[in-house]
């Protein structure tokens, strides 16, 4: 009675874009940038893959003048999951950025 | 900083402050990117698109045995509130059931008995229902099974996996509605007003699907979560 994986094109997209630097930890915004997904599409996704396991989550060590943001790195699980997902699938990625422009 | 900027901001709190307890830390990592994004309008968008988690309700994930029996307490509080919950309404059950009988003797065309006679049968079937229901949510509890996490995982994965009634009592409501709305409208059939009152109805009823969906997935990830923290556990 397991709770399934939804395998949606984003989801492939979002893992393609976890591929593209395995070891990195990721803003949600930059993957929303790189995706083309809107903050409403891409964190359901992160949600439900760190709910399976797939991805973990870390708060990034505080810098002065700039509250810390939460990161994302995909787990061995998660990797074994995205490599499998992304060579079925034909991703593309999206053209445009939903969002354009960060300060840092 | 600009009015845009400010409203922003503004939905990016009130989604963290609003936001369940097992969505919190989703939220607030949804409110610091808004407050780097430096487009004012891209970061309305973001905090905009940042309310979807508020649909999501969900409990604190568990995330070892100590955290169980807590999680149990508040799951077994509910259980009693709702047994007792469901006494009440077999009463108010049987109290609408001797209503619409009486208003059956008083009926003056079809429609009216029709009414009549749909609520008095669902007021029956669900009176007894809830004595049933009742019955099998009151399983005696104790409070010593607190100290021991297995024990309480095994009770609280055992009480998660029963079926859920609340259709049932949706279901009265729903008949108990269209019941009010035909009787009514048995001697003076206004069909506009009808319309109206079965599309309010409907409205209500719509939201129903989604609480019922929310709870079964809340279940399902609550008896996961159980699986994987009784995995970790060494065997005897």
């Amino acid at each position: 009675m397991g709770m399934k994986m939804r395998q949606s094109p984003q989801t492939a997209l979002v893992l393609a874009e976890f591929l593209s630097d395995e070891q990195e930890w990721r803003y949600g915004y930059d993957i929303s940038r790189n995706t083309g997904l809107k903050s409403g599409t891409l964190y359901p996704i992160l949600m439900r893959l760190a709910e399976h396991r797939m991805l973990k989550t870390n708060w990034e060590t505080a810098v002065e003048g700039r509250p810390p943001r939460h990161m994302y790195k995909l787990t061995k699980d998660g990797l074994r999951y995205a490599r499998e997902m992304v060579s079925e699938s034909t991703v593309q990625p999206v053209g445009k950025p939903a969002y354009e422009g960060v300060g840092l | 900083m600009t009015l845009v900027r400010i409203v922003a901001l503004t939905i990016s709190d009130d989604v963290v402050r609003w936001a369940s307890p097992g969505c919190k830390e989703w939220a607030e990592g949804l409110e610091r990117e808004a407050k780097v994004i430096e487009s004012d309008w891209a970061a309305l968008r973001w905090a905009l698109g940042s309310t979807r988690v508020l649909l999501d309700r969900r409990p604190i994930p568990l995330t070892s045995l100590d955290a169980v029996p807590a999680a149990t307490q508040k799951f077994v509080e509910s259980v009693r509130f709702r047994a007792g919950f469901v006494l009440a309404m077999s009463i108010m059950y049987g109290l609408q059931g001797l209503l619409y009988l009486w208003k059956f003797c008083k009926a003056r065309n079809t429609l009216e008995f029709a009414a009549c006679a749909l609520v008095i049968l669902f007021s029956i079937f669900v009176g007894v229902y809830s004595l049933m229901e009742r019955r099998r949510l009151n399983v005696p509890w104790y409070d010593s099974i607190y100290d021991d996490p297995l024990a309480c995982t095994h009770l609280y994965k055992e009480r998660l996996k029963r079926r859920d009634s609340l259709w049932i009592y949706f279901s009265y409501f729903l008949c108990w509605g269209l019941g009010t709305v035909m009787f009514n409208h048995g001697e003076s059939y206004d069909s506009f007003e009808v319309i109206c009152e079965v599309i309010y109805l409907g409205l209500f009823f719509l939201l129903i699907p989604p609480v019922m969906y929310q709870r079964k997935q809340n279940n399902l990830r609550r008896i996961e979560e159980i699986d994987a923290l009784l995995a970790e556990q060494p065997s005897d």
